[in-house]
C-alpha cells in the first residue's frame, strides 16, 4: 500500500467506474457541501450518488475544468476544491 | 515603518502656520520619507515609493489605482478571491456568512424579483513585503448590486460585484496616514505638521459581472448549481 500524500486530501480517484474510496467520497460531499454546492436531503452515506457527480461537474464548469465528473489525487479538481474549502467555513453534513 | 489600516479619517491640520517656505530645505520628518521612498524605489517597491510620495506631497484628496497596478500585489487579488468564494458559498444560497439563512432569497414568490444586495470583507496583514510596505494591514470590500428572481425552484441572481479597499463601516476607501505608536508617526505628524506630507485615501475601482443560479431543495436549502463572474475591469 503506498504512503499517504500529504499533498493530496484524495488516497484514490472519485467519478464513475473509479476506486470511489468511502473516505475520498465523503471528503468530496464535504468539500462540495462547504461551498454550497451539495445538499443531500438525507443522511450522507460514502457512496458516489447522482447528486453528487452533478455537482462535481457543474463546478469544474464554472471553474473552466475539464468537465469530465472525475477527481484525481492532486489533479486539477482536487487542487481547487482545496483552496477554496480553505476559504470558507465548514458546513456539516446531514 | 508601514502605513497603517485606517477606519476613520484624521487628516492634519491645514492651517498655514506650519506651511515650508518655497525652497527651505524639508523637515526631518519630510527627511525621513524621502530617504525611505528612495530605499523602497532601489528595491523594486514601486507602489510603496509612489505612495509615500503621494503623501509628502502634501495634497492629499484621492488616488485610484489602475487595475495593472492591483494585478502586482497578489494579497490584494487573493482577497477579492476569497470574498467571490464567500458570495457563493453563502450568498448566492441565501446564507449570511455564518451560515444561517437570511430568508431573502428562501422569501422570494414565484415569478417575483427582488433587488439583491450583500457585501463581503477579506483583510489581513499581507506577507508580501511590496504589498504590506504599500497598504500596510488591508483588505478588500466587495460589494454586490443586483437582482433576485425566482422561476419555479429555480433563483437566478444577476447583478455586478465591485470591489475596493475597506474603509470600515463597509464603506469603500481606506486612508493612507500613519497609525500613533507605529513605526514612522513621529515623522508624518512633523512633516504633516511641517505642510509636508498629508494622508489620502486610496480606491480602486475593479468590478465584474455576475450570475448565479441557485435551486430549491425539498429540504428547504439551496444549492448553487451554476455561477459565472465576468472578467474584472
Amino acid at each position: 500500500m503506498p504512503a499517504p500524500n500529504p499533498h493530496t486530501a484524495l488516497g484514490a480517484s472519485v467519478g464513475n467506474e473509479q476506486t470511489n474510496a468511502h473516505a475520498d467520497i465523503l471528503w468530496v460531499k464535504q468539500a462540495l457541501r462547504d461551498l454550497g454546492r451539495y445538499n443531500p436531503q438525507r443522511e450522507t452515506l460514502p457512496f458516489i450518488d447522482r447528486m453528487l457527480l452533478e455537482a462535481v461537474r457543474a463546478y469544474q464548469r464554472d471553474r473552466g475544468l475539464r468537465v469530465d465528473g472525475l477527481l484525481r489525487p492532486g489533479g486539477p479538481t482536487e487542487a481547487c476544491l482545496r483552496v477554496e474549502c480553505a476559504r470558507v467555513p465548514r458546513r456539516p453534513l446531514p | 515603518m508601514r502605513p497603517r489600516a485606517a477606519q476613520a479619517p484624521a487628516m492634519s491640520d491645514t492651517s498655514n502656520d506650519g506651511e515650508a517656505d518655497v525652497g527651505s530645505p524639508p523637515s526631518a520628518g519630510g527627511q525621513f520619507f524621502d530617504t525611505v521612498g528612495s530605499v523602497f524605489r532601489g528595491l523594486g517597491f514601486d507602489t510603496a515609493a509612489d505612495n509615500l510620495a503621494r503623501y509628502r506631497s502634501g495634497v492629499g484628496g484621492t488616488h485610484v489605482y489602475s487595475n495593472a497596478e492591483i494585478a502586482r500585489h497578489g494579497p490584494l487579488l487573493r482577497y477579492e478571491d476569497q470574498n467571490r468564494s464567500m458570495f457563493e458559498s453563502f450568498s448566492f444560497v441565501g446564507e449570511n456568512d455564518r451560515g444561517n439563512p437570511t430568508g431573502v432569497l428562501q422569501n422570494i414568490r414565484d415569478g417575483e424579483m427582488v433587488n439583491y444586495h450583500d457585501n463581503f470583507l477579506s483583510s489581513g496583514t499581507p506577507h508580501w513585503p511590496s504589498t504590506y510596505l504599500a497598504f500596510g494591514r488591508t483588505g478588500v470590500l466587495s460589494k454586490l448590486t443586483g437582482t433576485a428572481r425566482r422561476d419555479g425552484d429555480n433563483i437566478f441572481i444577476d447583478g455586478e460585484v465591485t470591489h475596493d479597499f475597506n474603509g470600515g463601516n463597509n464603506q469603500g476607501g481606506e486612508l493612507f496616514d500613519f497609525n500613533p505608536g507605529q513605526p514612522g508617526r513621529r515623522s508624518a505628524t512633523e512633516a504633516e505638521a511641517a505642510g509636508e506630507a498629508r494622508p489620502f485615501t486610496m480606491h480602486m475601482d475593479r468590478r465584474q459581472t455576475v450570475s448565479a443560479l441557485a435551486r430549491y431543495e425539498p429540504n428547504g436549502l439551496l444549492t448553487l448549481q451554476r455561477v459565472d463572474w465576468g472578467a474584472v475591469r
